[in-house]
């Protein structure tokens, strides 16, 4: 626990209500220092509160922190991020925490966890999830994972194109394609292309 | 937020599943000075904002036996984003919709206009419900061979499920293709899904189609 220390937290969330919801939440607890900002860029908090798609925003902007082969960023830390979400994919889910957010809460959450979460990132902790989100995180088993290919293949099924139509657009073979859809169709365990799509489409498993 | 010169001021009361959204209502409502924040069940509340069950919930038990107490005026702010869902709400008897991106501007406008006795649609909502007026909803019919489709069954095992012929099947599905503008069964599952007409939560399941 830190203590007699200032932590500074910078909110900024998309949806005005959740945003006056969490600065009057954080301001709340004397130690944090609630900066409500309508610039995410600025990162000289020690953790910054905001919503999925600010949260990827941010991460895309400032490329692996410390480890950046880009000079500019290097050195510079990498921002400590908690998303406040409704996004309760775990295909979203575990694509936030591979891209270097801190904490993922989801908006059904208690608000203790927001403030644990806080200062757990704070202390420079990494993967905080809320009780629900990580039962969601949980539940995908490392070997759903589909390779690059099949996501690809996947995304054009799910759009509704034949076999060929997507050997065409790949440019491989149809027998390929069927064996792409017999592997994801094993890896998520149905037996149909539209228990596919339906899988895919709830569990956030085709990338933007 | 300015309150409009000499207004009344009005009983607010919230009930929100969504902690973060309901303490930043309960924020920016305090921020201006013509609502009073009331605790939940008070007796004189002139508008309650809910979220969607809570909203529908409150709904149904008011309608049947409107009192000749004070019934207060159901404020919806919700994720729930789809047209139809929007008019039930409306034919329940919920006097506002706002989805939960609206501005801080919005809600009070919302508060004070359903307050007023008005209805309030949000921008975002009230699209949302035009573009149901001019989209063709498929059946329940429909919506049933939508169900039975997304399992993966083909027309002959559908039709053999609802007691239909394979043809019937047939014609039905391609109503539903037409409706939903797709080519494919999977593309018409993937836009049945966006637009809310699957109810997901409860596929039929694999024991059902093994039978």
């Amino acid at each position: 626990m830190v203590q007699n220390s200032t932590i500074t937290v910078r909110v900024c969330h998309v949806d005005p209500l959740v945003m006056a919801g969490l600065v009057a939440l954080l301001g709340r607890e004397p130690d944090f220092d609630v900066q409500d900002a309508s610039d995410i860029g600025q990162v000289c908090a020690d953790v910054v509160v905001t919503d999925y798609v600010g949260a990827m925003g941010l991460l895309a902007a400032t490329p692996a922190g410390a480890n950046s082969a880009d000079t500019l960023y290097r050195g510079l830390p990498q921002p400590r991020i908690v998303v406040m979400t409704r996004r309760d994919k775990e295909g979203e889910i575990s694509q936030a925490l591979h891209s270097g957010v801190r904490g993922y809460l989801l908006q059904s959450s208690d608000p203790l966890e927001l403030v644990d979460a806080v200062r757990h990132v704070a202390r420079g902790g990494s993967h905080y999830l809320c009780k629900r989100a990580a039962a969601l995180f949980d539940s995908c088993p490392p070997r759903t994972w589909l390779t690059a290919r099949e996501e690809d293949v996947l995304r054009f099924l799910v759009k509704g194109d034949c076999n060929k139509g997507i050997a065409r657009k790949l440019d491989i073979s149809a027998n390929t394609v069927k064996a792409h859809v017999a592997r994801i169709c094993e890896k998520l365990h149905v037996r149909s292309r539209a228990q596919v799509a339906i899988q895919a489409t709830q569990r956030g498993l085709i990338r933007a | 937020m300015t309150a409009p010169a000499h207004a009344p001021r009005i009983n607010v009361s919230i009930a929100h599943h969504d902690p973060y959204v309901a303490t930043g209502i309960a924020a920016l409502l305090r921020s201006s000075t013509d609502f009073t924040l009331q605790s939940e069940g008070s007796e004189d509340v002139d508008v309650l904002v809910t979220d969607y069950s809570t909203g529908m919930l409150k709904a149904a038990s008011s309608t049947p036996r409107r009192r000749a107490g004070k019934v207060a005026s159901l404020l919806i702010v919700s994720e729930q984003d789809r047209g139809w869902q929007i008019r039930r709400a409306v034919d329940a008897g919920v006097r506002g919709y706002l989805l939960q991106d609206c501005s801080a501007n919005e809600l009070a406008d919302a508060v004070r206009t359903v307050a007023q006795g008005h209805r309030y649609l949000s921008r975002s909502a009230a699209d949302r419900v035009l573009d149901t007026l001019v989209q063709s909803v498929p059946t329940a019919r429909e919506l049933e061979v939508l169900q039975h489709m997304a399992c993966g069954l083909g027309n002959k095992n559908i039709g053999q499920r609802l007691g239909i012929s394979e043809g019937t099947v047939k014609t039905h599905v391609k109503t539903i293709l037409a409706k939903l503008g797709e080519q494919t069964r999977t593309g018409a599952i993937t836009e049945a899904i966006r637009r809310g007409l699957l109810d997901c939560r409860q596929p039929l399941s694999e024991t059902t189609l093994t039978t």
